[in-house]
């Protein structure tokens, strides 16, 4: 038997031997300690308290409750924010709350907002800082990218070398 | 679960290649059927849902951890070509037949975990899973040639690791 390039009737060949061996593997023993672990698991989180778990497992009760409560506690907010301003002043407040709370809801505004945000501190920096040290900033934080990059790769190369070739 | 248990871990072992992780997938597994109890008490599909939410399990475990390092996996070493594999290996009349049986099923494990993990996941999810070559392409999200060329070096390695375990070659 010498070694040889694998044409396809030898890949056939392989594949049968292998297949016919896998198929006759039965299944790995589960470790006696699994079905313990599991039930241990189940017990402990039917012992957590209720508010431990997702708002899913809460008692039916309890979620009514909290979706109730949440809407009265919005609903009195608002009431004594109106009861503590005079009634000619709540529609000087209503108005920059509500422009507050459509400027949130509606993410096209949130982005223009940032961007202008970003681009008003560009614009800062342009102005203030002297064009050569930005230049200079921006080599410099290029540079600690690649070297971070390269160091990752060595690394990785280096733990995961000894593995992926085989 | 007793039924189940032997399947979900060996599912699980074999594609994630570690003890500790393979039994951290099957409490998850089993933990999830527990949340599903009343849905798959008398469903005649419970082994089949059990094997196919190990599988995704074991696939989720494993493309979280790729992520962390795709970045650096993508560069590809040398020799590492998805397409036309040029492998010289000499194909051996018998595999498995030399072994003793008792023997024989831990030597395999034993070279199935010894494959590098690209080849296990796609050699166990064709032989084990019963996936067609552009299923366990798509699941991986990778080329078919890569898939194919994969399983034949991971065929090729496991006869290496299979034929250096005869008894004929061990030292005397």
């Amino acid at each position: 038997m010498t070694a040889m390039k694998l044409n396809t009737e030898d890949q056939a060949r392989l594949e049968k031997l292998i297949a016919a061996g896998l198929n006759r593997q039965p299944a790995l023993k589960a470790p006696a300690s699994l079905q313990s672990r599991v039930l241990a698991e189940i017990a402990r989180r039917a012992a957590l308290p209720w508010y431990h778990r997702s708002f899913r497992h809460w008692p039916m009760v309890m979620q009514v409750s909290f979706v109730l409560t949440a809407l009265a506690t919005v609903v009195l907010a608002r009431s004594v924010i109106l009861w503590s301003h005079p009634v000619h002043a709540a529609s000087e407040l209503a108005a920059p709350v509500s422009g507050s709370f459509s400027f949130l809801e509606s993410l096209g505004s949130a982005w223009s907002a940032m961007a202008s945000m970003f681009g008003a501190i560009a614009n800062a920096l342009l102005h203030r800082v002297p064009g050569f040290w930005l230049v200079v900033g921006i080599g410099v934080a290029f540079a600690m990218y690649a070297m971070l990059a390269g160091i990752g790769v060595a690394v990785y190369r280096t733990l995961d070398g000894g593995r992926t070739h085989a | 679960m007793q039924s189940y248990q032997d399947m979900v871990y060996s599912t699980a072992m074999r594609i994630v290649g570690n003890d500790a992780q393979a039994q951290d997938i099957a409490q998850d597994v089993f933990l999830k059927a527990f949340e599903h109890f009343d849905r798959l008490r008398d469903s005649p599909t419970i082994g089949g849902w059990l094997k196919t939410v190990t599988t995704n399990h074991c696939l989720n475990h494993l493309s979280r951890y790729r992520k962390r390092w795709r970045f650096f996996s993508e560069f590809q070493r040398p020799g590492e070509q998805d397409d036309e594999p040029e492998i010289d290996f000499a194909v051996p009349d018998t595999l498995f037949d030399d072994l003793a049986a008792d023997e024989r099923h831990d030597i395999v494990e034993r070279a199935l975990g010894r494959l590098p993990e690209h080849q296990r996941v796609a050699l166990v999810l064709y032989h084990f899973e019963e996936l067609a070559y552009d299923e366990i392409a798509r699941t991986l999200r990778v080329s078919l040639a890569k898939v194919k060329t994969d399983i034949l070096r991971g065929r090729v390695n496991l006869a290496k690791y299979l034929a250096d375990a005869r008894p004929s070659n061990e030292p005397n």
